[in-house]
């Protein structure tokens, strides 16, 4: 490797701390990749008949425009709204599409209102 | 590890990408996995067996040229194509379960669906910069396309043409 190159290469490096925060730790990465994951399922979906919406974080979800994904792993009853899901009809069945779940002890868990008959799908 | 190899993992801890860093050493004293004929004791029917070989120079550069480039050249890619996705319009549709409350604030099918990540703290995370996109991200595609051992043209066949990021 040229001395030049060396140079070039360090400034470049160097600067993607500010101009791209997102590689400063791995996490960040594996939740791109995930964002992209997760549009090849969706398209998986729709190519098979299904239908889908995206719901907002809360306790009882709404329809929203805006898919968050978490950065790191959460549990799925968080009342966080900008973190959300996708609802999915396929089949006259109801499926959740979640990311980023963190696996907790059963007595932890505490269901959704739309859980109730929804099934849920972890896509990562 | 080449000198080049180390003169770069030292650019990434410097550039607090140490977890990269740490990624390429892993793997690169992990060596390669091969499968050849083995004869034990050098007698009789040789058999296949697999060995763990270290990398050559070209190897490991290929290696560090490419994970560099899997990072920081083609997951922007894949981010940007997972966000078109979810600005296709005919995507989303109405699904409401039926215990899903009637009184839920229907979504205004008009405005444009997107797609982010949420940092720790609640807040949308900044992901690339303007300028990341603009400057680094080009710039770092000649740089790589330049220190990849088997050439320019070689390594427009393994990653996305210089265009996609002009």
């Amino acid at each position: 490797m040229t001395s030049r190159l060396q140079a070039e290469l360090r400034m470049a490096l160097a600067s993607i701390g500010t101009s791209a925060p997102i590689f400063l730790a791995t996490a960040g990465v594996d939740r791109l990749f995930e964002g992209f994951v997760l549009s090849c399922l969706i398209r998986a979906l729709i190519k098979n008949g299904a239908r889908l919406e995206i719901y907002d974080g809360r306790i009882n979800p709404s329809p929203s425009r805006t898919l968050n994904l978490r950065r790191a792993p959460g549990r799925i009853y968080d009342d966080i709204p900008g973190i959300g899901f996708i609802m999915v009809e396929f089949e006259g069945r109801f499926f959740e599409i979640h990311t980023d779940l963190r696996v907790s002890p059963a007595n932890e868990s505490r269901p959704r209102n739309t859980s109730k008959r929804a099934e849920r799908i972890e896509a990562s | 590890m080449t000198d080049s190899t180390v003169t770069i993992v030292e650019m990434l801890r410097d550039a607090k990408l140490g977890w990269i860093a740490d990624e390429l050493v892993e793997s690169i004293a992990l060596g390669k996995q091969i499968t050849k004929p083995f004869k034990e004791g050098g007698v009789g029917r040789a058999s296949k067996a697999t060995f763990v070989e270290p990398y050559s120079e070209e190897e490991e550069m290929e290696l560090v040229v490419g994970t560099l480039a899997q990072y920081f050249l083609v997951t922007p890619k894949a981010w940007e194509l997972a966000k078109q996705t979810f600005l296709n319009d005919n995507l989303f549709t109405e699904v409401r379960p039926d215990n899903v409350a009637a009184s839920s604030r229907a979504s205004n099918p008009r405005e444009p669906v997107s797609l982010g990540i949420i940092g720790e703290d609640g807040e949308p995370f900044t992901m690339f910069s303007a300028e990341y996109t603009r400057k680094t991200l080009p710039h770092l595609w000649k740089l790589l396309s330049e220190m990849w051992p088997y050439g320019h043209d070689d390594f427009i066949k393994h990653y996305p043409g210089e265009s996609d990021f002009q």
